[in-house]
């Protein structure tokens, strides 16, 4: 096999740039061998082949100073790294770099629990923690607190704060959580934002903004500097917690659901975002596609029927939960029944009569932070486990909801694919997540997923809406919608990205900021 | 630009990556000290790999697929393609080191590949022996 190698750089320079590079982390540590070792850094859910984002070699820094060190050395070479932390960013290109040849920067062995304040209810954690790691923790030590995980739960802290990563819990908004970060700029310095920054400082975990500028969100979905450290608040265990499941009959139920959520989310009746989940992913977490339909194409409307009677499901699953004392929670819980009851046919799921539906289970694991992968079960639905998430952010509104459940709907039927889908009220907005599902075996299938999913972006921008994370392979197209007053925001980027990285060796064209010497030729 | 970000930088002390965190004041005590996860890092020597059991790899990296029962993706999709007597991994007495090392760097359909720094060249042994080993203590039901 070819060594993949970056734009303009000779196998000799990059040879000379890992020889340093060994010296400064120990030959164990960098990783060469394109068939024991490399092949673990590729993304193997992509729509195109693996080659398309083959790293030619991985690193693994043990700490700041090796981080600096690494950084002088790329600097020398411009050889361009691609920095992940626990690498599990599956459906948006996983630990595989944007370009082939780029030099991951792998940061899961910096994985040190720095600090848990159980009473101000927050953790400092290196780049390498997981929720995993992060939970099983807080248990050993009988911590009153809880994580809040994303699902699949084997991510990262910082990896999925830093993708603006949503979770389940009243805490589900992990960047609005986050509070103090450490960065190591690409020519090595390293700044503490917020109130890390005064000398002696005794509020890192406890204030965001620090005085001046708050520039933490630079340092997230982009390529201008290498987190080493990250501030996230935790919630308190509370003394009760009450989940709860609506199903409902049809599909024309996503637009009052979701109308008659927002009143109640943005004023905290319902303390998590909750979740409109659509049959076919939650038939997901209990079957799979072919133990109902064998045929070519969406499943037809007479086989999803069958499916959601006897999986007892709806057309839509809506998913919430009420934390606190009892009293309170009662209160809530009669407003949220009297308030969706109202929707003919729609059905209130307690732990009583669900406990045991794997569905219904890692739901109530999530709301609670309990990390799981049960959600994983989604690569089962047709098999192989080909998947790539598109998510495009919806207003929390009912009509809005279903122009795009039905664009994408509509599109996803015309190309094939079964529509997979669910919305994630967050406080204003939707997170509309479409599970594109795809039989990777298949290079005609791989290809009209890929396809279909460029004219999703296109589709969703003419009607005014944007993604909020996407797979590489996608992020120039992505940024190329977010161009209001002739893209000034990406011109803004790249202005900072020239300033703080000129060699341009940090991730370049992740979420589609490049440096100068290559933009224009992604 | 860059200019103004030195400076404010140079009022800065590098903070050391093996430096505890600061302590919040209204901590009860004192900061809890710094828990190593799984790397141990010494400030002397440097870096000194792990080699963590088998049975501890197996909980943080594969349980939540591959344990028993209907919330495992895993275990789900093996009873289906495979049967049930191949569908929990631990339990399979037709597995060998060779294949599992294989399948946790390359991964396979819906699994992905495990990197060296999830699990490193000694503990993906550990890994492959537990599970050959947990395979071999295992007695089905019905012959108990």
């Amino acid at each position: 096999m070819t060594k993949p190698l970056p734009q303009g750089i000779t196998l000799g320079q990059l040879n000379a740039a890992i020889a340093e590079i060994e010296k400064v982390v120990g030959k164990d540590y960098v990783y060469l061998d394109d068939v024991k070792e490399l092949r673990s850094y590729r993304d193997p859910y992509n729509t195109t082949n693996d080659a398309d984002f083959a790293p030619s070699a991985a690193v693994a820094p043990q700490n700041v100073e090796q981080i600096q060190k690494i950084l002088a050395i790329v600097n020398t070479y411009k050889i361009p790294i691609w920095t992940i932390s626990t690498g599990k960013n599956f459906a948006y290109g996983g630990p595989a770099p944007r370009k082939p040849g780029y030099v991951v920067l792998d940061l899961k062995l910096m994985n040190r629990i720095l600090e848990v304040n159980e009473k101000h209810g927050y953790a400092i954690v290196e780049p390498g923690v997981s929720y995993y790691d992060l939970y099983n923790y807080i248990q050993e030590k009988g911590l009153k607190l809880w994580i809040d995980c994303a699902a699949p739960a084997w991510g990262g802290i910082v990896g999925n704060t830093s993708e603006h990563g949503a979770g389940y819990t009243p805490y589900g908004d992990h960047l609005l959580m986050q509070c103090g970060m450490q960065v190591v700029l690409a020519d090595g310095t390293v700044v503490e934002t917020g109130m890390d920054t005064t000398p002696n400082s005794k509020t890192g975990g406890l204030y965001k903004y620090g005085q001046g500028a708050a520039i933490d969100g630079l340092f997230t979905q982009s390529n201008f500097g290498v987190i080493t450290r990250m501030g996230i608040w935790l919630m308190p265990e509370p003394p009760g917690y009450t989940p709860f499941m609506i199903t409902l009959e049809n599909e024309q139920d996503l637009e009052t659901v979701t109308d008659l959520t927002l009143p109640l989310r943005i004023n905290q009746v319902i303390h998590n975002a909750p979740m409109t989940v659509d049959l076919l992913w939650e038939s997901a977490m209990s079957v799979s596609r072919n133990q109902y339909y064998t045929g070519k194409g969406p499943m037809p409307d007479s086989h999803r029927k069958k499916m959601a009677k006897d999986l007892d499901l709806g057309i839509w699953n809506y998913y919430g939960a009420v934390y606190g004392p009892g009293p309170m929670m009662k209160n809530n819980m009669d407003v949220i029944r009297d308030t969706f009851g109202s929707i003919p046919g729609a059905k209130f799921h307690y732990d009583d009569t669900r406990k045991g539906d794997p569905g219904w289970d890692y739901r109530v694991k999530l709301m609670k932070g309990t990390p799981n992968m049960t959600e994983f079960s989604l690569l089962n639905w047709i098999g192989g486990g080909g998947h790539i998430n598109f998510s495009p952010i919806s207003a929390a509104d009912g009509k809005s909801a279903m122009r795009q459940y039905e664009m994408i709907r509509k599109r996803s039927h015309e190309f094939g694919f079964d529509y997979i889908g669910e919305f994630l009220i967050g406080w204003r907005d939707q997170h509309h997540i479409f599970m594109l599902m795809f039989n990777r075996m298949s290079a005609e299938e791989k290809k009209r997923a890929h396809d279909l999913f460029a004219i999703l972006v296109d589709d969703a921008a003419a009607l005014g809406y944007g993604e909020y994370r996407t797979h590489l392979s996608f992020m120039d197209q992505i940024a190329g919608t977010f161009s209001w007053n002739d893209n000034s925001l990406w011109d803004a980027h790249h202005a900072i990205k020239d300033e703080l990285d000129p060699n341009g060796i940090l991730s370049p064209g992740k979420q589609g900021i490049w440096p100068k010497n290559l933009r224009g030729n992604s | 630009m860059k200019k103004r970000i030195v400076i404010a930088l140079s009022l800065l002390a590098l903070t050391a990556c093996d430096q505890p965190a600061k302590e919040v004041e209204a901590t009860a005590s004192k900061a809890p000290e710094p828990i190593v996860t799984a790397p141990v890092i010494k400030e002397d020597s440097g870096y000194v790999a792990t080699n963590r059991t088998g049975k501890v790899i197996f909980n943080l990296h594969c349980a939540g697929c591959h344990d028993p029962g209907n919330a495992h993706a895993a275990t789900k999709q093996l009873a289906i393609v495979r049967g049930k007597d191949l569908a929990v991994i631990r339990q399979r007495k037709d597995l060998v080191p060779a294949y599992i090392k294989y399948i946790v760097r390359d991964g396979l359909l819906e699994m992905p590949p495990f990197r060296p720094t999830d699990i490193n060249t000694s503990e993906l042994d550990n890994l492959a022996n537990y599970i050959v080993e947990s395979a071999k203590a295992y007695t089905p039901e019905e012959n108990k």
